[in-house]
């Protein structure tokens, strides 16, 4: 097993900078996941790892090692690729397999792993089957057989579950969780769905444009975001933004275009005229009477229910709001009603650097 | 609706036509060859004539066609081996690598197409007249002769080269993951994913070696090497031999291509849809 650590990391593509001095460690053992909209970079950053694409500065170490120079053969890494990239023309023994008959093990070492791995993945049945007699679940397995097969440093995961239906994702999320539990080899997972960040990593590093915006454990970024695009990128339903501006003795904060006023939280020293952003989470918004001090009117837009949670899309005058809460809503198109947030959770950060201003 | 009988008629009679234009002469041939009556030149006949194997036997060992038939089998066979090895690796490096300088190689390949076998007839005379330093000989009347001009040849260099771009960029980086040097990638994952496509070149490139003419009529000079092409054209103006003995002849030079492409012909189609139907 191996820790992983980047240090300084930039690559290029021409004149296209697509990793900006990345650094980041990763503990031995850990869970890490790498998380941002398309373009941000993150697959280049796996494939950086793995050796599949060369720096263009910085250093890349696993498991102490220096491996910036070498090939993806010599890392000791294995990779769950996006597409499965399973051998076509080979039996699922013979993908499993592929790595160890390259290193022209004994062939009873490469029945003996082989069959283990598939006992533990549910796959013996499939061993002589080839690729396409599989369903999307079983291909993903056979792709994940295949890496632990060669019991590798460093497990790396490129948005292995993009191709599965939404049940089956999270059914095979929890199977990559257990088999972590059990293997407890560092792994890194790429994804862009922060609810597959939020359940499977312990530890997430949010890129953006090349560059690390955030590193935290998922409750660390959910609660404590240090800017607004982590703030917007982590939690579904996303967080409601309010522009506002710190009123008179920095005693409340006053929402732009609106008579929304709110009272300023406790711990915050803020200059009065200083332009904010307000960050409210949708469950940190409840119900109240009409006319009630600090509330929000709204008029119901919409509601979203998906059984056990209920979202309400409502127009107010500072914007379009989401609300949601465990409870159902008889709430209909038009409904108005009033809203106010805990003033505790609130989250409050500079409108021109987008930080998060912190509570003294 | 069912169409009349007029129009079902003229549809059968359209068939006959066709029938008798294309399988005609391939027809006339078997007949001609089975016959034992000697035919006279414009005679066609529609049934064997006094049936015998003797034409074949005349051919085959009095005339030596056997020989001729050794000669091109060898010529095909090596050349064919050759011409798929070679194309199946510079279509890897196309489809597969890049680099400096891949879209001139393209074009030189693609060079070799554009001329006519006869405009290079006189220089290749040449090269292949051309004594090796050392050993001070040449290739001119060998097989080699035969064989190395036909090794790279740009149809399955390019038929190659589209299947193999087809091959999903992440087989190859699983591969090298996996440990795989750049031979194990392509001789176990690119290889046999383009099977099919390998099957049509084979038969293309075995038919184009075996109907080779005029490069064996350059560069052999030793009647004990031409090949079974060259040989009819020889006893096509021999006026000692029937044109019964004629045609068995040709049906024996015809007989290998038949074989190979019975053989690979499941490949073969394979090959030819794939080609079809990808994006």
């Amino acid at each position: 097993m191996g820790a992983v650590s980047l240090k300084g990391v930039s690559k290029s593509f021409g004149a296209v900078e697509v990793i900006r001095n990345v650094s980041v460690e990763i503990a031995e053992g850990e869970f890490c996941v790498l998380i941002g909209p398309s373009g941000s970079g993150k697959s280049t950053l796996l494939r950086i790892i793995a050796g599949l694409e060369d720096v263009t500065d910085g250093e890349v170490r696993i498991g102490g090692r220096d491996v910036t120079e070498l090939a993806a053969k010599e890392r000791d890494i294995a990779m769950v690729f996006q597409s499965y990239a399973l051998y076509p023309q080979m039996t699922v023994r013979e993908n499993m397999s592929f790595a160890l008959r390259l290193k022209h093990r004994p062939k009873d070492e490469i029945r003996r792993k082989t069959d283990e791995v598939a006992q533990m993945l549910g796959l013996e049945a499939l061993l002589d089957r080839l690729p396409k007699e599989l369903s999307g679940g079983q291909r993903q397995r056979v792709a994940m057989g295949r890496a632990i097969v060669r019991d590798p440093s460093v497990f790396l995961f490129d948005e292995p579950l993009s191709n599965l239906d939404a049940k089956l994702r999270t059914q095979v999320r929890g199977e990559i969780r257990d088999l972590h539990r059990r293997i407890g080899t560092t792994s890194v997972y790429v994804t862009h769905d922060q609810v597959e960040a939020m359940t499977m990593g312990q530890k997430i590093v949010v890129l953006r444009d090349g560059r690390v915006e955030q590193v935290g454990t998922p409750l660390e970024l959910y609660d404590r975001p240090d800017s607004v695009f982590v703030a917007g990128f982590i939690g579904s339903p996303a967080i409601n933004m309010l522009p506002a501006m710190v009123g008179p003795e920095a005693k409340t904060l006053h929402a732009a275009r609106s008579e929304i006023v709110l009272p300023m939280p406790d711990g915050y020293r803020l200059e009065s005229g200083r332009e904010v952003l307000i960050g409210i989470r949708p469950e940190h918004l409840e119900t109240v009477a009409a006319g009630a001090a600090g509330s929000i009117v709204c008029a119901v837009d919409a509601v979203e229910s998906t059984g056990s949670d209920t979202t309400v899309i409502c127009d107010s005058p500072a914007g379009k709001m989401l609300v949601s809460s465990k409870q159902r809503s008889q709430a209909r198109t038009g409904d108005l009603f009033a809203l106010r947030p805990d003033g505790e959770k609130l989250l409050i950060f500079d409108k021109a650097s987008q930080a998060r201003i912190v509570r003294a | 609706m069912q169409p009349s009988f007029a129009v079902r008629a003229a549809r059968i009679l359209l068939y006959l036509i066709i029938l008798a234009i294309f399988v005609g002469p391939f027809w006339g041939i078997i007949v001609t060859a089975l016959s034992g009556l000697v035919i006279k030149p414009g005679q066609l006949l529609l049934l064997p004539v006094q049936p015998t194997l003797a034409n074949f036997k005349t051919a085959l060992i009095d005339m030596q066609v056997w020989r001729y038939l050794l000669n091109s089998l060898v010529v095909a066979i090596l050349g064919t081996a050759l011409q798929v090895a070679v194309s199946a690796l510079a279509a890897y490096a196309l489809a597969r690598r890049r680099f400096r300088g891949a879209a001139i190689v393209s074009l030189l390949v693609l060079s070799t197409m554009m001329l006519p076998e006869e405009v290079i007839s006189i220089p290749l005379y040449l090269v292949v007249q051309a004594r090796f330093p050392v050993i001070d000989a040449s290739i001119y009347n060998t097989y080699a002769a035969m064989i190395l001009p036909v090794v790279g040849w740009a149809f399955s260099i390019f038929m190659l080269t589209e299947f193999m771009r087809a091959v999903p960029k992440e087989l190859e980086e699983a591969a090298r993951i996996d440990g795989a040097n750049e031979w194990q990638i392509f001789a176990n994952v690119v290889l046999p994913l383009v099977r099919p496509a390998l099957g049509t070149v084979v038969i293309f490139g075995f038919i184009m070696i075996w109907d080779q003419y005029l490069l064996p009529l350059v560069v052999v000079s030793d009647k004990q090497l031409f090949t079974i092409p060259v040989m009819l054209g020889m006893l096509r103006v021999d006026e000692t031999i029937t044109p019964n003995v004629f045609v068995a002849a040709t049906l024996l030079a015809m007989a290998p291509t038949i074989i190979c492409y019975l053989l690979l012909q499941k490949q073969f189609n394979r090959g030819i849809m794939a080609g079809a139907v990808k994006g």
